[in-house]
C-alpha cells in the first residue's frame, strides 16, 4: 500500500513529455506542463473574446457590464499595488494573475496543474524580475539603477545584488510549493479518508490557496516594480 | 517534477507572453477604448449642456433686459400721453372760455344796441307823439318845428 501510494504520487507528480518537435536536428520537447499552459490560454482568449464582442458606450449588454466590471476590478487592483509610476505594468501581471490563478485550478478539471511543474514558475518568476530589473532600468537610467544597489548603505550592496536572485527564487519556489503541497495533502486525504473530507478541503487547497497564491505572486511582483521605479 | 528543462522554461516563457499580447488585444484594448469613448461622450453631453445652460442664461437676461426696457418706454408713453392730453384739455378749455366770453361780449353789445334802438325808437315815437299832439293843439307847424327841437333838448336832458 505505501509504495503504491508513494508511486501513484510520482506518477502524478511527473512532468510528461506529450511530444517532441523535430526541427531539423534540434529536437524540442512538449511537456504536458505547456500543453495545458495552451489549454489555459485558449479558455482565457476564448472568455476575452466572448466577453469584449459587440461592445457599446451606451445600453450595455449585461455580458458588457461583467466585462467592464472584471476588467475594472482587477486592473483596479493591480494598479493599486503598483502604484502611479508603474502603471504601465498593470496589463502583464493582471494578464499573469490569471494565467496562475486559472492554472492553479484547473486541477480540479482533470488536468495536472502548469504551476505544479517547477519549470512554469521557474519561468513566471524569471519573467517576474526581468520586468522588476527593467522597470528599473526604464524608470531611473542605468546608472541610477546601479546606484541603487548601495542604497541606503554601501554595505549592503552584496545583498541587493543577492536579492536579484533570491526574489524570483522565492517567487518560483512558493508558487511551486504551495501548488505541490496542496496537491500531495489532498492525494493524500483522497486516498486515505474519501468521499466526502476531501471535497471540503478541496475548497481551501485547491480553490481559495490557488487563487490566493496567484494574488501573492502578482502582489510579491508589483510591490518589486514600484520599489524599482520609486 | 523537479528536473530543469530550458525548452520548458522557453515554451512557458513563449506562451506567457503571446497570452500577454492575445489579452491585450482581445481583453484590455477593446474595454479601455470603450470606456474612454463612454467618457469622452459623457464629456461631450456635459460641456454640451452648460453650453445650453449658458445660451439659456444670456437669454434670459436678453429678455428679461427688454421688459425693462418695455416697461420704461410703457411709463414714457403714458405720461407723455398724458401730458399731451393735459394740454389738450387745456387748450379745448381756454378755447371754450374765450369763445364764452366773445358770445357774451357779443351778446351783451347786441342787447345794448337793440335796447338803444328801442330807446331811440320809442324816443322818436314818444317825440312824435307830442309833436303831433302839439300841432293839432297848436296848429301851427313852424312853431310846433321849433317845439319838437326844444322838446327833443329837453327829452335828453331828462335822459341823463
Amino acid at each position: 500500500m505505501g509504495s503504491s501510494l508513494a508511486e501513484e504520487l510520482i506518477e502524478e507528480l511527473n512532468c510528461e513529455t506529450v511530444f517532441t518537435i523535430h526541427l531539423g536536428s534540434v529536437e524540442i520537447p512538449v511537456m504536458e506542463s505547456v500543453v495545458v499552459t495552451w489549454i489555459v490560454m485558449a479558455v482565457l482568449i476564448l472568455i476575452a473574446i466572448f466577453l469584449t464582442t459587440g461592445l457599446k458606450t451606451q445600453n450595455i449588454s449585461k455580458k458588457q457590464a461583467f466585462a467592464e466590471f472584471v476588467y475594472e476590478k482587477l486592473t483596479g487592483i493591480v494598479e493599486s499595488m503598483l502604484g502611479e509610476e508603474g502603471k504601465m505594468y498593470t496589463g502583464y501581471l493582471t494578464t499573469v494573475l490569471l494565467y496562475i490563478g486559472l492554472s492553479n485550478i484547473i486541477g480540479l478539471f482533470g488536468f495536472k496543474s502548469p504551476t505544479k511543474d517547477l519549470n512554469v514558475t521557474a519561468a513566471l518568476a524569471l519573467m517576474s524580475i526581468v520586468l522588476v530589473e527593467f522597470a528599473g532600468i526604464y524608470q531611473n537610467g542605468i546608472k541610477k539603477w546601479l546606484h541603487k544597489f548601495t542604497e541606503p548603505v554601501a554595505i549592503v550592496t552584496p545583498f541587493n545584488i543577492l536579492d536579484v536572485f533570491t526574489r524570483p527564487m522565492s517567487l518560483c519556489m512558493r508558487l511551486f510549493g504551495n501548488v505541490l503541497g496542496a496537491f500531495v495533502i489532498m492525494e493524500l486525504l483522497k486516498i486515505i479518508c474519501p468521499p466526502v473530507v476531501p471535497a471540503v478541503f478541496s475548497l481551501y487547497f485547491d480553490l481559495f490557496d490557488g487563487l490566493l497564491q496567484a494574488y501573492v505572486f502578482v502582489f510579491l511582483t508589483s510591490l518589486y516594480i514600484k520599489e524599482a521605479v520609486e | 517534477m523537479i528536473n530543469i528543462s530550458f525548452w520548458n522554461i522557453l515554451w512557458t516563457v513563449v506562451n506567457l507572453l503571446i497570452l500577454f499580447i492575445a489579452f491585450r488585444i482581445f481583453f484590455f484594448k477593446p474595454l479601455e477604448n470603450i470606456i474612454a469613448k463612454r467618457q469622452a461622450e459623457a464629456n461631450d453631453i456635459y460641456s454640451r449642456a452648460s453650453a445650453k445652460e449658458q445660451e439659456a442664461s444670456e437669454l434670459k437676461k436678453q429678455y428679461e433686459d427688454k421688459l425693462i426696457s418695455a416697461e420704461t418706454e410703457k411709463k414714457q408713453i403714458i405720461s407723455e400721453a398724458r401730458k399731451s392730453a393735459d394740454s389738450q384739455y387745456q387748450k379745448i378749455l381756454a378755447d371754450a372760455k374765450a369763445d364764452a366770453s366773445s358770445i357774451k361780449e357779443a351778446a351783451v353789445v347786441e342787447a345794448n344796441q337793440e335796447k338803444n334802438k328801442i330807446i331811440a325808437g320809442a324816443k322818436k315815437e314818444i317825440a312824435d307823439i307830442v309833436v303831433d299832439a302839439t300841432t293839432k293843439m297848436v296848429g301851427s307847424k313852424t312853431g310846433a318845428e321849433v317845439d319838437r327841437e326844444l322838446f327833443d333838448e329837453f327829452l335828453g336832458k331828462a335822459g341823463e
